[in-house]
């Protein structure tokens, strides 16, 4: 089915690299197939299902599962440039007035009061707030309309659509994205340990000695890069185990503090991190 | 609709599109002892006997039923489903003729995240197993005796909302729609058959070997019957094809290279008696019943056979052979 329906790779927990499925892959992949089933009680009254739906209703169940693996990574990557130059392309065509010029399509706004073509957005969009999207933002097309206005009524001409999906696709901050592990590369600033006490130890709440160990070893990298799979040996936990722990963990992180800005969410980061050292001795 | 729930409902339109998911090609993977022996120990705690319904009940409205994987139509077809079908009774049984009866009824789907906000919905999985929902927007009607299993009882709870189904969620009932075409058919098959039916005496369908054969016997007692035009599967007693006077003696034979009898069918007085040359160990069975026949060292005869569709078992072939009398 993974290859029939050509899933993508990225829904499955991996230590290999590439887009290829390897056989440890679908392994994986079926562990945690399983895991979701037991977690979700899908299996609680099965004694009840007519036996010969049993197989159809565990190909469903796998249909559900992918179809679910997908929208959590779809919520893990923000908006991809593909997408985004659609939904301008709809815009365009809803709100706005296209013309053509020299065989390109060119949209205008209706306040414009030149008759310019523009063909180069850097300095339009040069003083244009940047659209925070966050990891609850679940419908782009409103964010990409006001990125969309912004920047014909900055650029006051008949603007490209080509490029005007690339200006856009710029104004979009998706740092929400970026992994926890690049934040914490950044320079160091001083640790507000009042300011973070509480929220840290939310956080921290429940968290054991060996479940600290595993997030400064994966999230924080302490001793260096590790994989999944090199935790696996480690710790004798299967695989997607430790990625649920950790991915939980991530998410808690992320639902109980908003930094105010790059600075105060690496001084954070840090304050966590140590707090967690102290735990995993 | 939610952007980023768009690709996960497509996921599952594009597997319910998909005609030929069950002929997937197996891939052999390498998994060991100690793999099989952990699934295995995640499984035990979870068995359990599973209840067993002796008696079919009396069919009426808010019964859950499988539907049979395949059935014979009333063309002489077979017919397969994508996959096995749940489906709610929403009326009937209704007659078509004394010994044909019919159902209204509504698929039930798994996938209760393609729902809109109006469909019916049952949270409860205690109910069949896992949670569905009720397709109403998908009635059909269906033959009683594709129907094969009583599964459970619900009563659809009313929901007023008003239906505004997203692309998606209209793309998934076009899908589910268009699957339920192997309900309706059973209906479609038998007024198309009953349409030219008046054309011969009696018919014999037979469904053996992946081959699906009808055999049929002009109007009796008429010199030179009128003989219309038949489909591939189909053709006429041969003493039809020679163009010959009939009565009630002449008889429908059946004689196929695989299999290790022949069968005769005669229509009498309104009723059918079959045989089996020669005699062999065979058991006869029309709605789950076995019938006794009579016999002598050379052949079994079942006679005051009704209308209908029978399954003939023997240990001298591997599979059920079906046969309709019509």
């Amino acid at each position: 089915m993974v290859k029939r329906y050509q899933w993508q790779k990225n829904i499955v927990v991996s230590g290999s690299k590439g887009s290829e499925w390897t056989e440890d892959d679908i392994k994986e992949l079926t562990q945690q197939f399983f895991e979701w089933v037991m977690f979700n009680n899908k299996l609680k009254y099965v004694n009840r299902i007519p036996i010969d739906y049993l197989s159809y209703y565990f190909t469903q169940m796998f249909v559900s599962f992918i179809s679910n693996r997908i929208k959590e990574e779809q919520q893990k990557v923000g908006i991809s440039f593909q997408k985004c130059q659609e939904l301008v392309k709809e815009i365009c065509d809803e709100d706005y007035t296209i013309a053509k010029h020299l065989d390109r399509l060119y949209v205008v706004h209706s306040s414009s009061s030149t008759d310019k073509w523009i063909t180069d957005l850097e300095d339009s969009i040069k003083y244009i707030a940047h659209y925070p999207i966050a990891e609850s933002t679940k419908h782009f097309k409103p964010i990409v309309k006001l990125a969309v206005e912004d920047i014909l009524v900055s650029a006051n001409g008949y603007v490209l659509i080509d490029i005007l999906a690339n200006a856009v696709y710029q104004l979009l901050d998706q740092s929400a994205f970026s992994d926890a592990s690049e934040l914490i590369t950044q320079p160091q600033e001083v640790i507000e340990e009042n300011k973070y006490n509480n929220v840290v130890k939310e956080i921290l709440n429940g968290v054991s000695k060996t479940e600290a160990q595993i997030y400064l070893k994966y999230i924080f990298q302490v001793s260096g890069q590790v994989s999944l799979s090199d935790l696996t040996s480690i710790y004798n936990m299967p695989k997607s185990t430790i990625h649920k722990k950790v991915e939980d963990f991530k998410n808690r992180i992320f639902s109980s503090y908003i930094p105010e800005n790059e600075d105060d969410g690496v001084s954070f980061l840090q304050f966590l991190a140590n707090s967690l050292d102290e735990i995993s001795k | 609709m939610c952007d980023k729930t768009q690709a996960s409902m497509e996921t599952i339109n594009e597997f319910l599109k998909d005609s030929s998911y069950s002929d997937l090609q197996e891939e052999m993977l390498s998994v060991n002892a100690d793999d099989v022996n952990h699934i295995n120990k995640m499984f035990i705690s979870l068995h359990s006997e599973r209840p067993r319904l002796s008696i079919l009940p009396q069919m009426k409205e808010n019964q859950l039923w499988t539907v049979q994987s395949s059935y014979l139509d009333f063309e002489g077809n077979m017919q397969h489903a994508k996959h096995k079908l749940i489906v709610m009774i929403v009326s009937g049984p209704d007659y078509l003729d004394s010994d044909t009866s019919f159902v209204r009824v509504c698929p039930i789907s798994p996938f209760v995240e393609m729902s809109s906000e109006a469909d019916c919905i049952c949270d409860d999985s205690s109910v069949i197993g896992f949670p569905f929902v009720v397709e109403t927007w998908n009635e059909q009607p269906v033959l009683t005796e594709i129907l094969d299993k009583y599964v459970g009882d619900y009563n659809v709870l009313r929901n007023d909302k008003e239906d505004n189904p997203t692309s998606l969620q209209k793309e998934f009932r076009e899908i589910e729609i268009s699957n339920a075409r192997f309900l309706n058919h059973s209906i479609t098959a038998y007024i198309n058959e009953k349409e030219r039916d008046n054309n011969f005496a009696f018919s014999v369908d037979l469904h053996y070997h992946e081959v699906a054969k009808t055999v049929h016997m002009p109007i009796l007692n008429v010199k030179n019957p009128k003989l219309i035009s038949l489909s591939d599967h189909e053709e006429y007693a041969q003493a039809a094809r020679l163009n010959n006077f009939f009565t009630e003696n002449d008889s429908i034979n059946i004689n196929d290279s695989n299999l290790p009898f022949s069968i005769e069918v005669r229509k009498r007085s309104g009723v059918y008696i079959l045989t089996i040359i020669p005699k062999v160990e065979i058991v006869l069975t029309k709605d789950g019943q076995e019938i006794k026949g009579m016999s002598n060292s050379e052949r079994l005869v079942y006679s005051d056979l009704p209308k209908g569709l029978y399954k003939i078992q023997s240990p001298l072939i591997n599979e059920v052979l079906t046969i309709r009398l019509k």
